[in-house]
């Protein structure tokens, strides 16, 4: 179900998700660090924590936005389940793998949001997988994920301890 | 027992069906635009770290500014002496001038008092994703923000449409802005008065379309574009925005007309929401 730590790093996330972030915006595409961060933490602690993360944090994002409540929570929590199912499966290295991992999170997104739009009809979403701010925000989103992913491990609490152990 | 462990066996499976079903059935619930309180509530609590965030950031940009503007205040003294010369001479015009309109507003019976009054709010964030292009403001219906309301801006000593509100929280509200792409504003060119419709596009630019094609005549770049008062949410009158450019395209019956917004959305800090008398839905 995910722990404290990995909750208190979402929060301030989202919150900086929606104030700040939009100044480092490219033609009105931000970084999703809110999905990379569930993307790390599924993929340390599992898919019970993964879901978990995501469904919360996706809950939150909802109700920042104009987007129908669980619209963010129901693709957060099929990412968070699916990287909760690649744990300790394979190794990550520094920079190649986080990058494929983040990219295929945006794309995983971006065909959710298209299948949320297919089946309702949800007021004031546009969304184009072939336009320019997708593109970027996967551009984005891939240059990040290393970075963050990096950062994330410096955090123990974020990771289950046994893999601490093993060090 | 044997019920307890194949829950225990199957729990994430359970726990994953049961977060999806709940989002998914939250979706349609808010898709077919019944009020949630839950979302409102949401919207209030997770809006207070938006806030502190904000003044935090502001703080940091306020402090940098003000060096900055420690710098150049020396040479804005002298400008500003230089003006002031120049105005004591406009001021001088100025009362003649007013009492002059105030007859001509008279003969066109135009009406001075301002049938709405208006609500100060502070803008504290904006969508977390890139598929929406809201704003979140620090007022909502608490302080008597309803859906719908028009919410303007002044930068610059112009005053200008920012868009309408589209969702209250008790402390916070959306604003829809009108580069918004599902962003509809009635409008009319100020001088030569041809209709139109306002909206975003999905590359971030507003348009005017539905204009007349036998008007490309009578147009040019550099005319303001005002709401017309037509539908019931905007006031008539409102600045929108500056015409760019003009596209006639052979195949259209009407004119496509690009405009420059009159408010630099990147630079929008602070908006004030319109409290209609009238056209409240």
């Amino acid at each position: 179900m995910g722990n404290i730590w990995g909750y208190s790093i979402l929060l301030p996330l989202i919150v900086l998700q929606t104030t700040i972030l939009h100044r480092i915006a490219i033609e009105g595409a931000k970084p999703d660090l809110v999905l990379l961060t569930v993307v790390y933490l599924a993929n340390k602690n599992g898919k019970m924590a993964g879901q978990t993360y995501g469904f919360v944090s996706g809950l939150i994002e909802d109700f920042l936005s104009v987007s129908p409540l669980g619209f963010n929570g129901f693709l957060k929590t099929i990412v968070g389940f699916l990287y909760g199912l690649t744990s300790e499966t394979f190794f990550i290295d520094q920079i190649i793998i986080p990058m494929i991992m983040g990219g295929v999170a945006t794309l995983l997104k971006g065909f959710g949001v298209l299948f949320l739009s297919w089946i309702f009809n949800i007021e004031n979403l546009h969304f184009n997988l072939f336009s320019l701010p997708f593109l970027i925000e996967l551009g984005y989103n891939m240059v990040i994920a290393p970075f963050l992913f990096a950062l994330l491990g410096l955090i123990r609490g974020v990771s289950p301890k046994k893999q601490w152990e093993e060090y | 027992m044997k019920g307890t462990s194949f829950f225990r066996k199957h729990r994430v499976g359970f726990l994953l069906g049961s977060y999806l079903t709940f989002c998914l059935l939250s979706i349609s619930i808010s898709t077919k635009t019944l009020i949630l309180r839950p979302k409102e509530i949401g919207l209030s609590v997770f809006s207070l770290f938006q806030a502190g965030v904000s003044s935090v950031q502001r703080l940091f940009s306020e402090t940098i500014d003000s060096i900055r503007t420690l710098k150049t205040l020396k040479q804005d003294y002298e400008q500003v002496l230089e003006r002031l010369r120049y105005y004591e001479k406009v001021e001088k015009q100025y009362s003649a001038l007013e009492e002059e309109n105030r007859q001509l507003k008279e003969i066109l019976q135009f009406s001075q008092s301002i049938p709405y009054e208006s609500i100060p709010a502070q803008v504290i964030g904006k969508d977390p994703q890139n598929y929406y292009t809201t704003l979140t403001i620090n007022k909502g219906s608490l302080h008597g923000i309803q859906r719908n309301m028009p919410v303007i801006a002044v930068q610059g000593g112009k005053q200008g449409l920012v868009g309408k509100i589209l969702q209250t929280g008790f402390n916070a509200s959306i604003v829809q802005p009108i580069y918004d792409p599902t962003s509809y504003v009635a409008a009319r060119l100020s001088i030569s008065r041809y209709e139109g419709l306002v909206s975003g596009s999905t590359e971030e630019k507003i348009y005017m379309y539905y204009v007349k094609r036998f008007a490309r005549m009578n147009i040019q770049s550099g005319e303001l574009i005002i709401t017309s008062g037509l539908n019931s949410i905007f006031p008539p009158g409102i600045p929108i925005g500056i015409l760019k450019a003009i596209h006639a395209r052979e195949y259209d019956t009407s004119l496509l007309l690009e405009l420059d917004p009159i408010i630099d959305f990147g630079r929008l800090e602070f908006v004030y929401v319109l409290k209609m008398q009238r056209g409240n839905p």
